[in-house]
């Protein structure tokens, strides 16, 4: 009974989502798309930050990867349609994760963190640097496309089938081990699990997402440049959604990516110059009290038969964080 | 049903952001610019010179439309300083608040942006703030620039040295790896091959560096009649007292950015001596307008009076003010507001303000108006030097070695 309620909310979510172009105004598509894509990115953040554990602070470089790969592609010599080069970035992002992740998976902790943050930095300077290729500073601009509902539907496609991937991920044994791996990877070591495969594909997932959402958002905004595509922004945005909506869950980051894209939206219509001020107050409120994200609210807890969530939760969990 | 909890959050968004409509008689613009972030202040100067000839207009009775005045307001949104936000806010201001005309964002990867969409609309956008060749390369029919090209940013400094001298052979240029100065460099360069000097040396650094000593010995060896730099303060003030100690002593030295901010001569003291800068305006130009200030002086009092935290006015505030009095002028010679009647007005603008010519190039690009040289002489004043038909001092020249000056 339960599940049937569950499965025909989403389908009318879904079916909602679906007509949504027809229904609003072309504004409003392009900042739905945009909680898309943000949607997109934080999904593959979560395999390797959420169920792995692992902190990974440059998610931005395979962002950048996405964008210049699809970019290059569909122009230049080769004029590439678009979802081929689109695929080609991911493919690219997953090479280049796997190849990375193989060293920089061996860190821990913050140094993992530090050495993510050095990779997306590297990437950079290489878009700055490489003229030749990627036109240096001065960037690529790849042909116009306007029709909103294209970026849109590609995007919508893209989230539905991260969900389904995520959803098969939280239930298999690659999914397991790596939420074993986050528990205690000693442990998961000793129980069989090839801990750094595990790893790299989760990494290598997360790049495949980041990948996407930079192409779609290259295709989009025509102009690719080293500057306006590996910002650390687009990693911490990847980062807060995931932890507002619940890092390790299904629907988390897709929810998280709502709320904070909406949130901020609403923020900067409202607050002209304060706005990121009251956007960053917003997020602390968030994580001071709902540190494991939205989902314990909407009843995970529940549906394991444990007690509802409770507005006393909320300062338990204060006080659960609290420096002693 | 808790699964519906994100449907129930998306339809509460749905329903957000509703707008009132604006009075009839008001003329809506709408502008997405910086005011938080990389480029808050410039975006806070374009605002203000927004706003600044949004109330002198207002003041003066608005807009005439056939007998009938209308006023102009302006809606603002903050960019903060990232160009992928412009399109949405853009979006947002003809979709939603229902903005009849754009005024352009600051910077010109916001610019470029932004100009897609309007032409989407077809709503025409006028913008002070972006030179980059790359919004003007692609055909773009509504959007206008009224400031110079990126390219001739330095093209006066070449011809203000040639005038002075008729035996200058080389130049060396110097610029920062960053969209706006490579392009400022490489057209300072082309322009100096075009007039028959030779580019001995054409080299990018990167972003925020702080050493260029390589560089500078390098354009040492060349011994350049020239030296020119393209990039931001920082790096015109570490060039200078980079030469300064490696002994770099061109006939003539000069900076696309740097040199007209008062940081420049509180950082070089007496070594910012002769050094030029390139400018897209000055308050002591001799320019004689149709607008409500008639003069660069007019404007500079007028804007003071009115923002008294200001003392030198930065060309930002200057060249927005002139896009509000460039839209107003074609609104009222198209006679109507239909955004493609207004979109031809502006194509066909031809007028004289306190900010210089403004007339647009086919691409949509002011290449009318001549950047504006500015010189530091060793009185410890600032003088404009360059167009010699609007300057109000002659430039001093050439440039004293380094170890010959007191």
């Amino acid at each position: 009974m339960k599940k049937a309620a569950a499965i025909a909310g989403f389908l009318a979510l879904l079916a909602l989502l679906v007509a949504l172009p027809r229904l609003v105004s072309s504004y409003k598509l392009l900042t739905y798309t945009r909680f898309l894509v943000l949607a997109l990115m934080a999904q593959g953040w979560n395999f390797i930050g959420g169920y792995t554990g692992y902190a990974a602070f440059g998610n931005v470089a395979y962002f950048g990867i996405g964008a210049y790969t699809t970019g290059l592609l569909m122009i230049g010599k080769w004029h590439v349609p678009f979802f081929p080069a689109l695929a080609a970035g991911a493919l690219l992002s997953a090479l280049v994760a796997i190849l990375l992740g193989l060293p920089i998976l061996r860190l821990k902790g913050h140094y993992f963190a530090i050495a993510t943050l050095g990779v997306a930095e590297a990437l950079s300077q290489v878009a700055d640097t490489w003229d030749s290729v990627t036109e240096g500073s001065t960037g690529i601009d790849l042909p116009l496309k306007t029709e909103g509902e294209f970026f849109y539907y590609t995007a919508l496609a893209l989230v539905t089938c991260g969900l389904a991937l995520t959803w098969a991920f939280s239930r298999s044994k690659l999914g397991n081990g790596c939420v074993a791996i986050r528990e205690d990877q000693d442990a998961a070591r000793m129980l069989g699990i090839n801990t750094t495969l595990f790893k790299v594909i989760a990494y290598a997932l997360s790049a495949v997402f980041a990948a996407l959402a930079g192409g779609l958002t290259a295709y989009q905004n025509i102009h690719v440049t080293p500057g306006d595509f590996f910002r650390i922004d687009y990693t911490l945005q990847m980062i807060i959604a995931t932890i507002i909506g619940g890092a390790g869950t299904v629907l988390g980051p897709v929810l998280g990516a709502a709320v904070y894209q909406l949130l901020s939206t609403y923020v900067w219509s409202k607050f002209l110059e304060l706005h990121p001020t009251v956007l960053g107050l917003i997020i602390v409120l968030f994580i001071v009290f709902l540190p494991r994200g939205l989902m314990t609210v909407l009843g995970s807890k529940r549906q394991r038969g444990e007690r509802p969530f409770r507005a006393s939760d909320l300062l338990a969990n204060v006080r659960a964080h609290r420096v002693t | 049903m808790k699964r519906t909890a994100p449907a129930a959050l998306l339809t509460f968004a749905l329903v957000l952001g509703a707008f009132p409509a604006l009075a009839e008689d008001t003329i809506s613009f709408g502008a997405a610019v910086s005011l938080t972030g990389k480029t808050a202040k410039e975006g806070e100067y374009t605002r203000d010179g927004y706003n600044f000839a949004v109330e002198t207009v207002n003041a003066q009775g608005g807009i005439v439309l056939g007998g009938k005045k209308y006023k102009i307001a302006v809606k603002y949104y903050d960019d903060e300083s990232k160009s992928e936000s412009t399109a949405q806010l853009i979006e947002k201001l003809i979709n939603e608040d229902k903005v009849t005309f754009i005024l352009g964002p600051y910077g010109s990867a916001p610019s470029g942006t932004a100009a897609p969409i309007c032409e989407k609309y077809k709503i025409p956008m006028i913008e002070a703030n972006g030179s980059a060749e790359s919004i003007f390369s692609k055909g773009y029919k509504y959007t206008f620039a009224v400031l110079s090209p990126a390219k001739l940013y330095l093209k006066g400094l070449i011809d203000l040295v040639m005038s002075k001298d008729k035996s200058v052979t080389t130049v060396a240029v110097l610029g920062e790896n960053e969209p706006f100065s490579k392009e400022v460099a490489s057209g300072a360069a082309d322009y100096a091959r075009e007039k028959g000097l030779q580019v001995v040396y054409q080299e990018l650094y990167p972003t925020g560096t702080q050493d260029v000593s390589a560089l500078l010995t390098n354009i040492k060896g060349k011994n350049p009649d020239i030296v020119l730099g393209a990039g931001h303060l920082q790096d015109s003030l570490l060039i200078v007292k980079q030469a300064k100690d490696l002994g770099v002593s061109p006939k003539a030295m000069g900076f696309s950015v740097g040199p007209s901010s008062p940081e420049f001569r509180a950082n070089l003291k007496s070594n910012a001596d002769y050094i030029f800068g390139s400018t897209q305006w000055t308050e002591a130009l001799k320019y004689d307008g149709s607008d409500p200030w008639k003069t660069p002086k007019g404007y500079a009092v007028a804007f003071r009076a009115k923002n008294p935290k200001y003392g030198d006015i930065p060309y930002q505030v200057a060249e927005s003010s002139a896009a509000v009095i460039a839209f107003c002028r074609a609104i009222e010679n198209a006679g109507t507001l239909d955004p493609a009647k207004v979109r031809d007005a502006i194509a066909a603008l031809d007028i004289m303000t306190f900010y210089g010519q403004i007339k647009f190039d086919s691409r949509g690009i002011n290449t009318f108006k001549p950047m504006a040289i500015e010189q530091l002489q060793p009185d410890g004043h600032k003088y404009t030097v360059f167009p010699s038909s609007v300057a109000e001092k002659d430039a001093l020249y050439p440039m004293p070695a380094w170890d010959k000056r007191k």
